[in-house]
């Protein structure tokens, strides 16, 4: 018996719309971005598109994390993964097809955070949107969400409760990059501040929906998301539940 | 299915040691063992869902399995568990070819409702069923009749003998309830230690422990082991404590061609709840069956 990873990742993301999740993540992710946009046009602040974009990836990452780690969580709490779990290929269809989900999330907060900016622009939100800011917007939002995806996975694999994950997660992507930052401000050791600087913990959610990030920082991103995505394949292929 | 020279260490615990078993499409193999005697252990191996082991497994066979408790999404119906889990294989799920076996044990009509509205029988039946999803040539039970009554249990246990016989399924079996082990399987396996420490097999011959009591001395014990008459289980001077399956016809004439006078004669039928207690409580001493 193998595990289809096309019918696994139908039948979820199925799963996801129909209980509500998805819809529910991408309001979290547009309303701020929209309260933001009326201000904009309403109460002339001296906010542009780049405000909305980070507004918009504000909770929208963490939804677009926190989403596909539905099916992790869900299939570890209640033990499922067992009757999946069946053999090694199985293992990896499975990772795999998870993967996938989290890129199809991933892909679909891109979508939509770049419909938003082109309708927030087209009402008149002021700044430049050039293509080299879209480009560097997906980009950003597939790498982080699939680095935090599989770091939340590692979490699970290594039996953190499920509670514990997403507190951690939220943390992380919310909290601790503010904290890094001032931490920085104080600092003038310029060692300590360029290892902030591409720290992926930091750069990603401080970055994701302002800039582009430096050839450097992209380096060390895809250097993570591998070593990530290697040792939760190999975790996966051994674990016992 | 062929299982050769398993161990499994947790730490530097042994579980399993050296194990080897064999078990054919359309036989009931029962697991018999203390609790923690690796029957569990050894289930999950055999459905790969534990990895690192040393030993060979079979693994050219599609296996079905429920060990443990059955897992299942409390918050999604018996329904969604039964097409979820064929869907995912890339197989439909087709109602019509389950219905019978769905409503012998009684799950048709509730097929719709969540399972956290299930009892434990219903939970274990469901269980059961999505074993036996994506026809598999193989399946392994642990305890399936956990939580079940009387009646229902015997509706599980005949529906799993008409799958070894129709379907030409295999299957392992492990439970306490040695009444159902005894009743579906064609053999049965003691785990202790760590390896298969005996097998009783379930022959149409069945056989019968027999004590005969002499009204002398008589070595009886040697002329039966030379005629190949049964086993030996007790000797004494004037006793003799024999498993065979031999008639009653039989004894008679062996007692007479020695030429001793039996005072008394009985017969017992050998249970499986008996020689599992002769085995683990060592009455016998023996290691063979």
């Amino acid at each position: 018996m193998t595990l289809s990873i096309n019918k696994y990742v139908i039948y979820n993301l199925k799963e996801l719309l129909k209980n509500g999740y998805l819809v529910v993540g991408l309001l979290g992710a547009c309303v701020p971005a929209i309260i933001m946009t009326y201000y904009i046009l309403n109460e002339s602040t001296p906010f542009n598109i780049k405000h909305i974009s980070s507004f918009y990836c504000m909770l929208g990452m963490l939804a677009a994390v926190l989403l596909p780690l539905f099916f992790i969580n869900r299939d570890y709490s209640t033990k499922t993964i067992s009757l999946i779990n069946n053999s090694v290929q199985n293992r990896r269809n499975y990772v795999f097809a998870n993967g996938i989900i989290a890129l199809s999330v991933s892909l679909l907060y891109t979508m939509t955070g770049i419909v938003l900016l082109l309708v927030t622009k087209a009402l008149g939100v002021s700044g430049d949107l050039k293509l080299s800011f879209l480009a560097g917007f997906s980009v950003n939002v597939f790498l982080l969400v699939m680095t935090y995806f599989l770091f939340g996975y590692l979490l699970f694999l290594y039996g953190v409760r499920s509670g514990a994950v997403y507190g951690i997660l939220t943390a992380i992507l919310l909290f601790f990059p503010n904290a890094l930052f001032k931490i920085q401000g104080i600092i003038h050791n310029e060692f300590l501040f360029e290892l902030i600087e591409n720290f992926p913990g930091y750069f990603y959610p401080a970055k994701v929906g302002s800039n582009p990030l430096s050839p450097l920082q992209y380096s060390i991103g895809c250097l993570t998301l591998i070593v990530l995505f290697v040792v939760v394949l190999k975790k996966s292929e051994k674990i016992e539940v | 299915m062929l299982i050769n020279m398993l161990t499994k260490r947790y730490g530097n615990s042994i579980v399993l040691k050296d194990l080897s078993l064999d078990f054919n499409q359309g036989e009931i193999v029962g697991l018999i063992g203390r609790n923690g005697a690796g029957k569990s252990t050894l289930m999950k191996i055999i459905t790969q869902t534990i990895q690192t082991y040393e030993g060979s497994v079979a693994d050219n066979h599609q296996v079905g399995y429920l060990i443990e408790e059955p897992k299942l999404f409390s918050n999604k119906a018996g329904l969604f568990h039964l097409t979820y889990f064929s869907g995912i294989y890339g197989n439909t799920f087709k109602l019509s070819e389950y219905e019978r076996l769905l409503r012998n044990l009684q799950l048709f009509d509730v097929l719709n409702k969540k399972v956290k509205e299930y009892s434990l029988g219903m939970r274990q039946k469901l269980g059961i069923v999505i074993s036996l999803l994506n026809n598999p040539s193989y399946i392994v039970l642990d305890e399936p009749t956990n939580g079940m009554d009387v009646e229902t249990s015997l509706e599980v246990l005949q529906e799993l003998r008409r799958m070894a016989d129709e379907r030409n399924v295999g299957i392992l079996i492990s439970s306490h309830k040695l009444e159902d082990i005894e009743a579906i399987c064609n053999r049965v396996l003691f785990l202790g230690d760590g390896t298969i420490a005996g097998e009783q097999h379930f022959d149409k011959n069945e056989q019968r422990t027999l004590t005969l009591i002499f009204d002398n001395s008589v070595d009886l014990a040697t002329f039966a082991s030379k005629q190949h008459f049964g086993r030996v289980v007790h000797s004494g001077d004037k006793d003799i404590q024999i498993e065979t399956v031999a008639k009653n016809a039989e004894i008679f004439e062996m007692v007479n061609r020695l030429g001793v006078r039996l005072i008394d004669f009985t017969a017992e039928k050998k249970t499986l709840r008996s020689v599992y207690m002769n085995k683990f409580r060592g009455e016998y001493h023996d290691t063979q069956y």
